[in-house]
């Protein structure tokens, strides 16, 4: 890396609006300060009907444009076009978690895992807003958002995740600001994406960290599949540098067979695993992660933190107290918070131990629409597992890919995989249906 | 029968349990050496199979050999765990000794106690006398939610415990 | 596979003659504890560290016997009095009668 972090730098760079909203901010919550005038008036904003057309029959809202608001909004509709359907995201873009590894390696282009709401919207006849929810009246059945309230008869929140630094030992603002802002996880799609690529492919050699976190993360191989790319990528490149990649899992945590494989027969020179690694803390300024046992110096890095139901949720007050990712309090079969049969929580956001994944949110979401609309009846529908279809690309150069094909079923206690197939030995044929795959899910939700 | 000896049956009949079963292991893969390419291929411990899971034992008879009608006092060592254990394949604890090595005592022994573990012994151990502190860190395995107590026998026989309750919510035993 | 079976040890940077110090240590073994299923077809049999011994010099110091309930990747830190320069030495030996050897210097 050319630029040297500074923390001073930082400040003085930043300094005018981040410490100074620090500061509004604090005296905000010790109850001291007013509100400005115009940061006043928000609040009126936010009392008024948004301005959406009419809804013309019970209305959904679905909060999050991802894989799982996507879907639902989409079969929503398909289930009973009577529904008025609206996704509210904030973004004004769509881009694909699932694929995005491969667009770090060059292997599919930015248009393919990159799309249009409005087509989504569009094509499908529901109502995209492109907004923020900042609060949700579940009394008045309202959604809050910066522009305007939406009622709602349903609700489904599907916000996603957000990453937790402090179990990595990250847990002053500005220690997370600086770590998310230099090395970002990149398991949110967008700017941290767009960053991870240029770390890679601006990368002169070293040691480029990779980190697996504990716990159940977005997307079980996507970690171990990034390792594979980056270190191809270095050795295609003849770049003198390796992936080092820190396990907070004693071993790889699914299709360990074909991902070490890969490490050992593809990339012996460019990757070494490191399993059993208790992140304690990381030092932006030194480039150096401490764990419980070692410390690794590295000359860049991109780290995945444990992960935890989006914010929203904690806002909302709807956080299990069992969750240790302070996901959802729901019932794991109907998927509508515990005594409250019109709102439901889908996707990353849920308690239950499913994979945090693209293919896992679409069954998931074509399920609780088909709930939601048998409920809208007066009917209700029998649980159906998710289906956790999830490929991952080894090899680039021939690209060459592993899989795995599961459900789940639960034995009274807990939920686990059954029906399970995996394939382990990495070939082009996986590799094609990964592309297979990904242009039938984009075109389900967008087109 | 002192309790020194019972000691040193213990970490005898472990291993020998371990040994014994092998005969009714076969290999996932395929049973004994395979002629690959010139080369024999042999499989690895731990892709072997066992028709049966271990035998489980009872917290009396794995903690009375050891208590030896002694009565262990509460105080001097800490077990420090997690109250909540997330995966009970990984559960982190410490285990310190106040003072261990006052006057010419010493900690002789330390033992760790799981109640609720199909084998609820995880260890038995033997201390030098000249370690200077006792402050053990390790991670174990837990089936289910379950009190841990750490017992730490001084050289004259004394006993002192601590015991903690530590909820799992995965379990860490299959 | 015993290869992949990597020990190591470690002291702090800098330490004092008689100094009490904190000493690390790890094998990558999968210590199974013969519970776990394997598919329908019985169970993955145990195959664990049953002995972590560790000597400095000559002298055998701590000797610890363990059921098959050690987490994988067996993990164990302690302390020692750094009394004298001399190596010390880690064995662990696992239920297929397996030892793996580190040993650092211990320099006061």
């Amino acid at each position: 890396m050319a630029k040297k972090i500074s923390r001073r730098g930082f400040l003085k760079g930043a300094g005018g609006t981040v410490a100074g909203a620090a500061v509004a901010g604090m005296a905000v919550g010790a109850g001291v300060t007013a509100l400005p005038p115009r940061a006043q008036a928000a609040g009126a904003v936010m009392n008024k009907k948004a301005e959406l057309p009419k809804a013309m029959g019970a209305r959904v809202v679905v909060v999050g444009g991802g894989w799982s608001g996507l879907t639902l909004s989409k079969y929503l509709k398909k289930e009973d076009s009577k529904l008025d359907v609206v996704l509210i995201e904030p973004r004004a873009t769509f881009m694909s978690c699932p694929i995005s590894n491969l667009w770090l390696a060059g292997l599919v282009d930015y248009e393919f895992i990159t799309h249009s709401f409005l087509d989504a919207a569009r094509n499908n006849d529901y109502t995209f807003f492109n907004a923020t929810v900042i609060d949700v009246d579940r009394g008045a059945r309202k959604v809050f958002t910066e522009q305007g309230f939406v009622d709602y008869d349903y609700l489904v929140l599907a916000p996603g995740i957000d990453y937790d630094y402090g179990a990595i030992g990250v847990s002053d603002p500005e220690d997370v600001y600086m770590l998310s802002t230099h090395y970002p996880a990149a398991f949110k799609p967008g700017s941290e994406h767009l960053s991870l690529k240029q770390k890679i492919h601006e990368f002169e050699g070293g040691a480029f960290v990779l980190t697996v976190p504990s716990g159940n993360y977005r997307c079980l191989p996507a970690p171990y599949e990034r390792a594979c790319m980056v270190a191809a990528i270095f050795k295609k490149e003849r770049i003198k540098g390796k992936v080092l990649l820190l396990d907070a899992n004693p071993d790889v945590t699914i299709k360990g067979p074909g991902f070490h494989a890969a490490f050992e027969e593809l990339y012996k020179d460019h990757l070494e695993y490191v399993p059993s690694v208790t992140i304690t803390g990381v030092d932006v300024h030194k480039k150096k992660v401490t764990s419980e046992f070692d410390e690794f110096d590295f000359d860049d890095a991109a780290i995945y933190p444990r992960v935890r139901a989006a914010k929203l949720i904690e806002t909302l007050g709807l956080v299990d107290p069992n969750s240790p990712q302070k996901e959802a309090h729901i019932d794991p079969f109907k998927y509508n918070v515990v005594g409250d049969e019109r709102v439901y929580v889908t996707g990353d956001s849920r308690p239950m131990p499913f994979s945090k994944s693209g293919n896992t949110a679409r069954s998931e979401g074509k399920f609780v629409a088909k709930l939601i609309a048998a409920r809208a009846k007066g009917h209700d529908v029998e649980w159906e597992s998710p289906r956790t279809i999830c490929y991952s690309v080894v090899n680039i150069d021939p690209m060459e890919a592993i899989m795995v094909d599961a459900t789940y079923a639960y034995d009274g206690e807990s939920f686990g995989f059954t029906n399970v197939k995996m394939i382990n030995d990495r070939d082009s044929i996986q590799a094609q249906s990964t592309l297979e795959w990904a242009r039938s899910h984009y075109r389900d939700m967008f087109s | 029968m002192n309790w020194l000896m019972n000691t040193r049956l213990f970490t005898e009949t472990l291993s020998k349990a371990a040994l014994t079963r092998r005969g009714l292991l076969r290999s996932a893969a395929a049973i004994g050496a395979t002629l690959v390419f010139g080369k024999v291929a042999r499989s690895e411990p731990e892709d072997l199979i066992a028709d049966q899971p271990p035998p489980e034992y009872t917290l009396e008879e794995r903690l009375q050999p050891i208590l030896a009608g002694r009565e262990p006092r509460e105080d001097r060592v800490t077990l420090e765990m997690p109250a909540y254990a997330e995966d009970g394949a990984v559960v982190p604890l410490r285990i310190k000794v106040d003072d261990p090595f006052l006057g010419s005592g010493y900690v002789k022994s330390l033992y760790l106690f799981v109640d609720n573990n199909p084998d609820p012994l995880i260890f038995t151990s033997k201390l030098a006398p000249d370690l200077g502190s006792v402050d053990w860190k390790l991670k174990i395995r837990m089936r289910e939610s379950s009190m841990v107590r750490a017992i730490a026998e001084m050289d004259n026989g004394d006993l002192f415990m601590d015991t903690t309750e530590v909820e799992v919510s995965i379990s860490g035993c299959g | 596979m015993a290869s992949r079976r990597k020990t190591a040890i470690r002291l702090p940077r800098k330490y004092a003659k008689d100094e009490v110090i904190e000493v690390k240590t790890r094998i990558i073994h999968p210590n199974h504890n013969g519970r776990m299923a394997y598919k329908d077809q019985g169970y993955i049999a145990e195959y664990y560290v049953w002995k972590i011994e560790i000597f400095y010099g000559d002298e055998s110091i701590i000797t610890v016997s363990a059921s098959a309930a050690l987490s994988q990747n067996p993990y164990f830190t302690f302390m020692l009095r750094a009394t004298h320069s001399a190596p010390l030495r880690v064995v662990w030996v696992d239920t297929q009668g397996d030892q793996y050897t580190e040993s650092v210097d211990v320099v006061v």
